[in-house]
């Protein structure tokens, strides 16, 4: 890159071309004051703040946005700067209010910070009031106009950042200000509250209303956000044993300034007055509170006078991965059972089903911030800026850097914006729709055949199938029109690198494997796995879904997807743990509710999970927990699960213990505890140590998370290297195989974890249930922006609750018209499973004939309605299809 | 209030896909609607594939563009023309030139208000 040299303050300074004036001084540590500037922005010149003197013009020019040249001779504070500076901060404090005693900004001010660095005393100017009403209209985030300084970070933020332009500057002259369209409150807008401009306004015109007044914390705590699979990095502030705030950690993170709402305003469950203090033991139906002593003790008799077939433990992927290697340890090697599983067979399981049949690891192949330089980004059943809202802005953030969007959806959801192409395809025909790209693929010899011969095996076998997939079957089976389809299978065979993102869309299906397959065969097609920005990459739902995954929190593998079948992995871990552990896989969640209903299973121990919420048909899932004789429960809240327990025992928050959490893109990461355990409640890691010691058992001699990531890298390959200490300097993505491995961001680069990738044929299978004259609509499901889950955190977020506090039933236009409901009116959806009553929402997001519901909401719960018809190989119900019709109340 | 005729929106949107045609797409709902109603600020975003909040920002930055339609209602009771006036020591002053009598018009039109 060119140098260039030229004179700041008499000293010769270089630099390379396209660098401004401010970036050389400050990467020679000179200070040149700054306010509408940020370095993640484009800079924009506006405040003015930032004036150098060019000698050899005499003009003042503002170094944020003028490129150095060469010969340049710059003064940085000659009195003409200074004057100048001295005049704008004046007049923009002739224009600000002095509510500086009252404004929670305080000393951390910038305007105030530069009055005082260039000793202005007093405003030579006369005062301008510009009054605003102020907007608090948004639960979380204030607005305060009468302060603004019209500097932009917040709109350029918004758009540049956030890819949202929730607001933008409205009006001229006099009037200018940044502005929602219509002028309207911040909560009437398509403001996502991720809070981003309040942490950047340099004043006080936009203020967190949770932490206003709180004052200063006395530590900040990195640590790992416990909401999504994103796994942003978090620091918690605290004072007193109390939550003050969150705030991005910008350092070695897949975040960097950014945080969604839940991120940074999900947070007030943790002090919430609901929290479980105490182990309760239910006496005459009701709830008792007892010793940790008599509760412990209770749960051990009880569960060691069951043979371990009756027994069943389901973990959680909001739990760290300390904890679920323990639950899976807990329940082969002291109950000795097999019956061990958590919720991604509820989301993610085809994801290991498929992937590990074609690449032989069941994982996101690429890493997060890759996605930015994709050529091509094919987006199916993902609506990724509300359950992945991060990984939204990559996304986004693509599209800007000229990236083709491809976004294959049946509803039209926000990333449909963004996208070249939208192909709306009836929920359920994703298999179609893949294969029919792949057909074109094929036909028009786009295929990437060197990499088909030396990476790939059945490729003929694969081709064959093909047939059965000519584009008028295609096109009447997907609803997506001949030409479109063509077009994508072009765009993405050709603008590489081609990325595929996918979520639940594609996996909560009753072919939910096959559709896993289909994204594979189509990036092995093209040669779009191995290589930067490529891959298939499905996204996690939970925090740590991947991490219990990985450490075997599921009947068939143990930790680092050992197969429990394979004698010589059992009589590994059998040696380390020094018993005999079951010879075949056990049952998943889906079979263990099941065997319940039928009386098999007799006791389960439930770690953190609310299956009364999150199983399909509830219904049948609150008889299967009602028959049971024992029912254990750890939580944080008295959820609907935890309410039919026989003892409740109360798990610590994230906030309050140590451990890891493994992202989506593979990356284990440090959760740090930022405060002790609320009352008596306890972290679920030693909760399950007290139990497995209580049980006789010796394998549970634990004093810190730490010491159980020690006994799982000894065991798990995958995470041979990582431990505690290297986690210190940042996140480590496995396959990390010894304690001097960097981590493997991109999987598959020189072969297939299981040697060469497999193309597997596939056929189109329907959804098991379709719409008929009885129920003529189909329900689909899936998540808000606002809320996790089933609520059990988020609900208990007053602001989340302010922004959406109701599950809401969409209904297209057209449908409402021909059902005689208007929007906001209370309807009826009625499945052959129950029947659930929630608000319409009438929009043309869900198309004809489609009505959409999240889960999250236990007065509306939509799995009384969905199908439990099981994938046979992931054995995941069917969420995403089913019949319903909708009535009037 | 009429409900607005959106109809005509789908041709003076035929064709149009980026921020490049926003200034002229708006000039259009001007000549069509007589201003840029909100509606058609929605459309006029989806369509282009702009923030809807980008499009009310050039909506209101130019004078040719109004979000609100001239005021056509008689004043309910006799309305006072005021004047601004300049003087010669820097002083604003209103001063009254007239005033219009419902009872005596038929409409009223608001100019350059």
């Amino acid at each position: 890159m060119e140098k260039i040299t030229i004179t700041v303050n008499g000293s010769k300074v270089s630099g390379h071309v396209g660098m401004t004036i401010l970036d050389l001084a400050r990467k020679n540590n000179i200070a040149i004051p700054t306010l509408c500037y940020h370095p993640l922005l484009t800079p924009s010149g506006a405040c003015r703040v930032c004036l150098v003197e060019d000698e050899n013009s005499g003009r003042l020019i503002a170094s944020c946005v003028t490129p150095i040249a060469p010969g340049m001779v710059i003064n940085t504070d000659s009195p003409r700067v200074i004057e100048a500076r001295r005049t704008f901060i004046e007049l923009m404090l002739a224009g600000h209010p002095d509510s500086c005693l009252v404004c929670d900004k305080g000393n951390r001010c910038e305007l105030r910070k530069l009055a005082s660095e260039l000793e202005i005393s007093q405003v030579r100017f006369r005062k301008v009031r510009r009054f605003y009403q102020l907007d608090d209209s948004n639960p979380f985030i204030e607005r305060d106009l009468t302060k603004c300084i019209l500097c932009g970070r917040c709109v350029k933020a918004c758009q540049e950042i956030q890819g949202v332009t929730a607001i933008y500057f409205a009006y001229r002259g006099f009037d200018l200000k940044p502005a929602t369209f219509q002028d309207r409150g911040l909560a009437e807008s398509t403001c996502v509250s991720c809070g981003l401009c309040v942490s950047l306004c340099p004043v006080g015109a936009l203020s967190d209303k949770s932490t206003r007044n709180l004052g200063k914390e006395t530590s900040k705590v990195n640590t790992v956000c416990t909401y999504c699979g994103c796994g942003c990095s978090i620091y918690l502030s605290v004072r007193d044993q109390e939550i003050l705030g969150v705030s991005p950690c910008p350092e070695n993170s897949v975040n960097g300034i950014s945080l969604c709402v839940k991120g940074r305003y999900g947070f007030d469950f943790i002090h919430h007055p609901d929290r479980l203090k105490t182990p309760l033991i239910k006496k005459d139906e009701e709830f008792v509170e007892a010793s940790w002593d008599e509760a412990l003790g209770l749960v051990a008799s009880k569960l060691k006078s069951y043979k371990s077939e009756k027994l069943a433990v389901i973990s959680s992927a909001k739990c760290t991965n300390e904890e679920n290697y323990l639950a899976q340890k807990l329940a082969r090697a002291v109950l000795g059972t097999g019956n061990v599983d958590h919720c991604a067979r509820l989301c993610h399981a085809p994801s290991v089903t498929g992937l590990v049949q074609s690449f032989g690891s069941g994982a996101m192949t690429n890493s997060i911030n890759e996605l930015r330089d994709a050529g091509c980004i094919l987006a199916i059943g993902t609506n990724t800026t509300e359950a992945h809202p991060i990984i939204g802005l990559e996304i986004k953030r693509a599209v800007d850097k000229g990236a083709k969007l491809i976004v294959a959806n049946p509803r039209e959801i926000d990333l449909v914006r963004w996208a070249h192409l939208w192909l709306q395809h009836r929920p359920g025909s994703d298999v179609a729709l893949l294969m029919g790209m792949a057909r074109v693929i094929v036909d028009e010899g786009l295929i990437d055949q060197a990499f088909i011969d030396e990476r790939c095996e059945n490729f003929d076998a694969f081709r064959e199938s093909l047939k059965g997939f000519d584009l008028d079957f295609v096109e009447r089976t997907t609803g997506v029109l001949k030409d479109k389809m063509v077009e994508a299978a072009r765009i993405y065979a050709t603008e590489k690198p081609s990325a595929i993102l996918y979520a639940m869309g594609i996996t909560q299906h009753s072919h939910g494997t096959d559709n896993v397959i289909a994204t594979a065969n189509l990036a092995m097609l093209t040669g779009n796995v191995g290589k930067p920005s490529s891959g298939v990459n499905p996204l996690r739902g939970q925090n740590n879904v991947q991490g219990a995954c990985d450490m075997g929190a599921l009947p068939n593998v143990y930790p680092g997807y050992q197969a429990v079948a394979d004698g010589n992995i059992r009589g590994k871990f059998e040696a380390a743990w020094g018993c005999s552990l079951p010879p075949s896989p056990g049952l998943t969640i889906t079979e263990i509710i099941d065997s319940a209903y039928r009386g098999k299973i007799k006791a389960i121990c439930i770690i953190g999970e609310n299956p009364l919420l999150s199983e399909p048909n509830i219904a049948h899932a609150k008889e299967a927990l009602e028959k049971l004789e024992f029912l254990v429960v750890q939580d944080i809240f008295l959820s609907e699960t935890a309410k039919l327990a026989d003892v409740v025992l109360p798990g610590a928050s994230f906030a309050e213990k140590d451990g890891t959490f493994t992202n989506t893109e593979r990356r284990v990461q440090r959760l740090r505890k930022a405060i002790e355990p609320i009352g008596d409640c306890r972290p679920d890691w030693w909760i399950t140590c007290q139990l497995g010691k209580k049980m006789g058992s010796s394998g549970f001699n634990f004093e810190h998370p730490s010491q159980v990531m020690d006994e799982i890298s000894s065991l798990t390959p995958s995470y041979g290297g990582i431990s505690y200490q290297r986690l210190e300097d940042g996140g480590l993505q496995w396959p990390c195989p010894t304690p001097e491995h960097p981590g493997t961001p991109i999987l598959h680069t020189q072969q297939f974890t299981r040697g060469k990738g497999r193309f597997i044929p596939l056929e189109y299978k329907p959804p098991m249930e379709l719409p008929d004259d009885e129920y003529p609509l189909v329900l689909t499901t899936g998540r808000s922006l606002y809320h996790f889950h089933t609520g059990t955190m988020t609900r208990k977020v007053e602001g989340l609750n302010v922004l959406k506090g109701e599950g809401t039933v969409e209904v297209n236009p057209k449908d409402a018209s021909a059902l005689g409901i208007a929007d906001g009116e209370k309807v009826k959806v009625i499945s052959r499973r129950g029947e659930v009553i929630a608000k319409a929402k009438v929009t043309e997001v869900s198309p004809v004939g489609v009505v959409f519901m999240t889960f999250h909401f236990a007065e509306s719960p939509a799995n009384l309605l969905t199908n439990p018809a099981l994938d046979p190989v992931a054995k995941i119900p069917e969420y995403k299809v089913c019949a319903v019709r909708v009535e009037r109340v | 209030m009429p409900s607005l005729d959106l109809g005509k929106m789908n041709k003076i949107l035929q064709g149009r896909r980026g921020e490049e045609d926003l200034i002229t797409t708006l000039r259009r709902v001007r000549g069509e609607y007589g201003h840029i109603p909100p509606e058609t600020i929605v459309l006029i975003a989806k369509a282009l594939k702009l923030a809807q909040s980008r499009v009310y920002s050039v909506a209101t930055f130019y004078d040719e563009f109004r979000t609100q339609p001239q005021s056509v209602v008689k004043p309910e009771r006799e309305k006072r023309i005021d004047e601004q006036i300049l003087t010669d020591d820097s002083r604003l002053v209103l001063r009254s030139i007239g005033s219009i009598n419902p009872e005596n018009i038929d409409s009223y039109i608001a100019v350059g208000g």
